[in-house]
């Protein structure tokens, strides 16, 4: 019976404290003074338009987090492409490799990691993106399949220039070009990235979907970490055994330094963005667990 | 001083989930447990549930994470000023009250 007196409470309750007050009800004696009291409780939700904003609230602050995190790790994604060219020239760093052990294995690790949060963050976001877009679908909702083809076709764009550029080996004016590609890409990817944000932003999310995402973004925080740590030893450990992969490259050092830079800056906003969105301004489980 | 005006009647229901979650977060079970131990009085869901809305939309519990469909709310720093607040206030009647009652017996 109680069941049904539930459902006289507004959409927006029962979203937000429907789920907690089954639980409550099964593990207490349901009596006549509890039916009565539930009516009431219905009558005053509806008068009152309980709940709403705390189902709100969450939810915006769960979809706040997943963006936060996208975007940081976007922005990890571009400092971890200014590191990539360390192991370039190939026969120099495996001369490096086989002389010092310890830059492998580092090299190894920075990689590993990298590709840990890469795939997680895929893994999480593409059944998030997917759910999206049916919802956007079923709904009929423009916006979000705009937002969409948008973030592809910079995808695709970016994909296009690189392919390109492969292909082409320019001999004349090189930094040019460079440069140009340089500034062509940044600004896809900033366009798509803003496209995929506001795309969570505008889609049609449950609160309990984003909580899915938790885990996988905490993974990401962990991994964006890790990398800077690691890649961090592994700069220190070239420049003390190995400096000339330092300078061998056709950018110099200044690529690997504000490559670290801007991954120690994106792990610190993904760490912000998984605080902000699931650890409940820091009184979560997991600062609970830091405290004590 | 804040008004338990806007609270209607369940400012007294309020006061209860303040002071259950004053050392400690807890789930709605938790809440009447402890709201029963204490007091004496038996919160059916219907009305813990209207006082925790109210609560949280005056931004005096927050919630926690969901532990396995129960959820836990705490205590946030402007809902333990207001429940210092109330308590002072009922120390005050409560103390006037004794007083009077006193001074009533002896003469």
């Amino acid at each position: 019976m109680w069941r049904v007196i539930l459902r006289l409470y507004p959409r927006a309750w029962r979203a937000r404290y429907g789920e907690e007050m089954a639980a409550l009800l099964e593990r207490q004696p349901v009596t006549l003074a509890t039916h009565v009291d539930l009516v009431l409780g219905a009558v005053d939700a509806a008068l009152h338009d309980l709940g709403r904003e705390g189902a709100m609230e969450m939810a915006e602050r769960l979809r706040g987090g997943v963006i936060t995190v996208m975007c940081a790790f976007v922005l990890f994604g571009l400092g971890f492409g200014l590191l990539a060219r360390l192991g370039d020239p190939a026969p120099l760093f495996a001369a490096a490799v086989a002389r010092y052990a310890g830059i492998g294995v580092l090299f190894s690790v920075v990689r590993d990691a990298a590709g840990l949060g890469a795939l997680t963050l895929v893994g999480a976001g593409l059944p998030i993106l997917v759910l999206a877009v049916r919802r956007a679908v079923a709904a009929g909702d423009p916006r979000v399949l705009r937002l969409l083809s948008l973030a592809v076709a910079c995808a695709v764009a970016i994909a296009g220039a690189t392919g390109a550029l492969a292909l082409w080996h320019p001999s004349h004016g090189v930094t040019a070009v460079a440069l140009t590609f340089g500034a062509v890409c940044a600004l896809l990817l900033a366009l798509g990235t803003v496209a995929v944000a506001r795309l969570v932003g505008a889609a049609d999310l449950r609160e309990r979907e984003l909580r899915l995402a938790a885990a996988p973004a905490a993974v990401v925080a962990f991994a964006m970490t890790g990398t800077v740590a690691a890649t961090g030893a592994l700069l220190a450990l070239i420049v003390a055994d190995a400096p000339g992969l330092l300078v061998s490259q056709d950018v110099g050092r200044g690529m690997f330094a504000a490559g670290l830079v801007l991954m120690g800056t994106a792990s610190l906003v993904a760490i912000a963005g998984v605080r902000r969105g699931w650890r409940d301004d820091g009184q979560g489980p997991a600062a609970r667990a830091d405290a004590a | 001083m804040r008004s338990r005006r806007d609270l209607g009647h369940f400012s007294d229901a309020s006061l209860l989930v303040l002071s259950s979650l004053a050392d400690g977060p807890k789930h709605g079970y938790a809440m009447i447990e402890d709201i029963d131990a204490f007091s004496g009085t038996h919160l059916e869901p219907g009305t813990l549930y209207g006082a925790i809305a109210r609560l949280e939309r005056k931004g005096w519990i927050t919630p926690l994470p969901a532990e396995d469909r129960r959820r836990p709310y705490r205590i946030t720093a402007e809902g333990a000023g207001y429940l210092r607040e109330q308590v002072a206030t009922m120390e005050r009647i409560a103390h006037t009250g004794a007083t009077r009652l006193r001074v009533a017996e002896r003469s």
